[in-house]
């Protein structure tokens, strides 16, 4: 291994192993609480929704837009003041959470919001023909229904998601994102780079495969 | 149980407004099953979804079991819809439930114990027929059984009508009289007013008691289901009567002289054309202990007389009436005493 491997400290890499997993195992969970807000809110403002309101669905839409289309790295930049306001540093892995949050959630919003226009119109309307309310529709047949698309939305933005915190990396979030451009590639260390990319591999590969089970024990159809 | 009253209805799309139903009035009795037949495009789901409000009324009046429902905000119509069941051409049941999930979901919207859903759901189940399938999902039934967890979920809050928009439209003929026989079950039993949107006066003449003929959005002709197959007035209604094979309307017509003379007898003759058969008719038609009237006459030439049948009610004393038809018996016509 060491022979193999001459410039890898394994303790090192180990650690950053578990950074990247701190860092999308966190914002993964905020990441999916306001995606299916975001997603619902789309959803349910838009013509013919059930709270259809033709203003907070054009904010809502513009800021998942924009948020959408600013590239990662400048995110992070602008994003400064908000970090330092809210973690109190720039520096770290917890300093990368929120703009990795805010850079995933409209992506999975629009996958949410979807998964949600595919649940059956018909099943939509007999609910509220057995006299269920616009809250009882969402929890009881809205989510269930679109389970599955929420699911594999979740599998792709997760994975999106190491993506984007291995580029947090590079500006100090720490993780194999850092570990891979300061002690690989910056040292000139091919080693280390192609270990830690093999390990985000393989987290990225875990994360589908345990995102395609749950999506097909879900699905009923 | 519900009355319609000057109702109106006119969507509005990008292409102009669109009218679907032009002051419409309608009463349907409580405990009937009511039918509405109409074209596609005639309007038949707008005038379902009306009852329960699904859609809104541009104008007019809708009022269920002695509420006016058009008068109603969303909040209170929540609660009176759970008085009204409605099943669907697509069953449009929950697929990520299974089928007693589906069943409990009114219950659950309710606000029902768990205990007294897990009793009512198992009452359901046996009421429609679905014993054993309980925790099967939707994806594995077949279209019949869909409409059964269908209806089975439409009457769980008990409801005092229940509206079926083509309920039977995406099944076969067999399963489509099974499903018709669960619902005529269910009238008769529970008492539940039902209407029944269709575009197959197969279904109308199966269980409807009366029936409206719905076209351009307005009702053209009414009546009980009898009285429209015998004399339809307006050509679309004569367009659908003519949908019924010719041996259904028979049937009617037999029944309706049955149900008028609940005394007479009713024998269905079948001469087999082989001797001439001619006297033995004479003789039962000129007896004068006797009154014979001839309802359907299918009867052919052939070489020695006539082959093919007649059906007759023949009213009289008892055993006068049985003597003629042991009579006729006698004489190689083979009689079939018709059920009353
Ligand atoms: N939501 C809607 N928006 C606009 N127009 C509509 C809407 N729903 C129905 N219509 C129009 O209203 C008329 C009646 O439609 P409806 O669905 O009630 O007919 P139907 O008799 O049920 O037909 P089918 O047998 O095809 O289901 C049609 O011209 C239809 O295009
Ligand atoms: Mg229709």
């Amino acid at each position: 291994m060491n022979q193999l491997f001459p410039h890898v400290d394994w303790m090192g890499m180990l650690t950053a192993t578990g950074q990247t997993l701190y860092m999308t195992l966190v914002s993964g969970v905020f990441t999916f609480i306001f995606g299916v807000i975001l997603g619902l809110v789309l959803f349910l403002t838009a013509k013919g929704g059930l709270y259809e309101n033709a203003i907070t669905y054009r904010i809502t839409s513009s800021f998942v837009n924009i948020f959408r289309a600013i590239p990662f790295i400048i995110l992070i930049i602008l994003l400064i003041p908000l970090t330092v306001l809210i973690i109190g540093t720039m520096i770290g892995a917890s300093a990368a959470l929120p703009s990795i949050i805010i850079g995933a959630s409209p992506f999975f919003a629009r996958l949410v919001e979807i998964g949600l226009h595919e649940v059956d119109k018909g099943v939509i309307e007999a609910s509220q023909s057995m006299g269920a309310t616009r809250f009882q529709i969402i929890w009881k047949v809205l989510l269930p229904e679109s389970l599955p698309s929420i699911i594999s939305g979740m599998t792709v933005t997760l994975i999106a998601l190491i993506g984007n915190t291995a580029m947090a990396g590079v500006v100090g979030a720490g993780g194999l994102g850092t570990l891979a451009y300061n002690d690989g590639f910056e040292a000139n260390n091919n080693d280390v780079t192609f270990v830690a990319t093999i390990i985000i591999l393989v987290i990225v590969f875990i994360i589908q495969f345990i995102g395609d089970i749950i999506a097909r024990r879900v699905d009923k159809r | 149980m519900i009355r319609l009253t000057h109702v109106k209805k006119v969507y509005q799309t990008s292409a102009g407004p669109v009218k679907a139903l032009t002051d419409l009035n309608l009463e349907v009795r409580q405990g009937e099953i009511f039918g509405v037949i109409g074209y596609s495009g005639a309007g038949k789901s707008t005038l379902i979804r009306l009852i329960n409000l699904l859609e809104r009324p541009t104008e007019g009046r809708v009022e269920v079991a002695g509420h006016v429902l058009s008068a109603l905000s969303e909040k209170e119509l929540s609660r009176e819809r759970k008085q009204i069941g409605m099943i669907f051409q697509h069953f449009n049941l929950l697929w990520s439930r299974t089928v007693a999930e589906n069943i409990a979901f009114p219950l659950e919207l309710s606000g029902l114990s768990k205990d007294k859903r897990k009793k009512r759901v198992e009452e359901l189940i046996r009421l429609v027929g679905l014993e054993g399938r309980a925790s099967s999902y939707p994806s594995q039934l077949s279209g019949g059984q869909k409409q059964r967890v269908g209806i089975a979920r439409a009457l769980a809050n008990n409801p005092a009508v229940l509206l079926c928009d083509e309920a039977t439209s995406a099944l076969d003929p067999k399963t489509t009289d099974s499903i018709l026989q669960l619902l005529s079950d269910i009238n008769r039993s529970l008492g539940i007013t039902i209407v029944l949107i269709t575009h197959e006066m197969y279904v109308i003449n199966k269980i409807c008691h009366r029936v409206a003929v719905l076209d351009k959005g307005s009702i053209v002709e009414e009546g009980t289901v009898r009285d429209i197959f015998l004399s339809p007035q307006q050509a679309i209604t004569k367009e659908f009567v003519g949908q019924v094979a010719a041996p259904l309307k028979q049937q009617i017509r037999i029944e309706k002289f049955q149900s008028a003379n609940p005394d007479g007898k009713i024998v269905q003759l079948h001469f087999d054309g082989k001797t001439d058969q001619q006297p033995a008719v004479d003789r039962l038609l000129h007896n004068q202990a006797i009154r014979v009237t001839i309802i359907v006459s299918e009867l052919a030439p052939s070489q020695n007389g006539f082959y093919g049948t007649l059906v007759l009610l023949i009213n009289g004393h008892q055993d006068t009436v049985q003597s003629a038809i042991d009579q006729i018996r006698s004489e190689s016509v083979k009689v079939e005493v018709l059920p009353s």
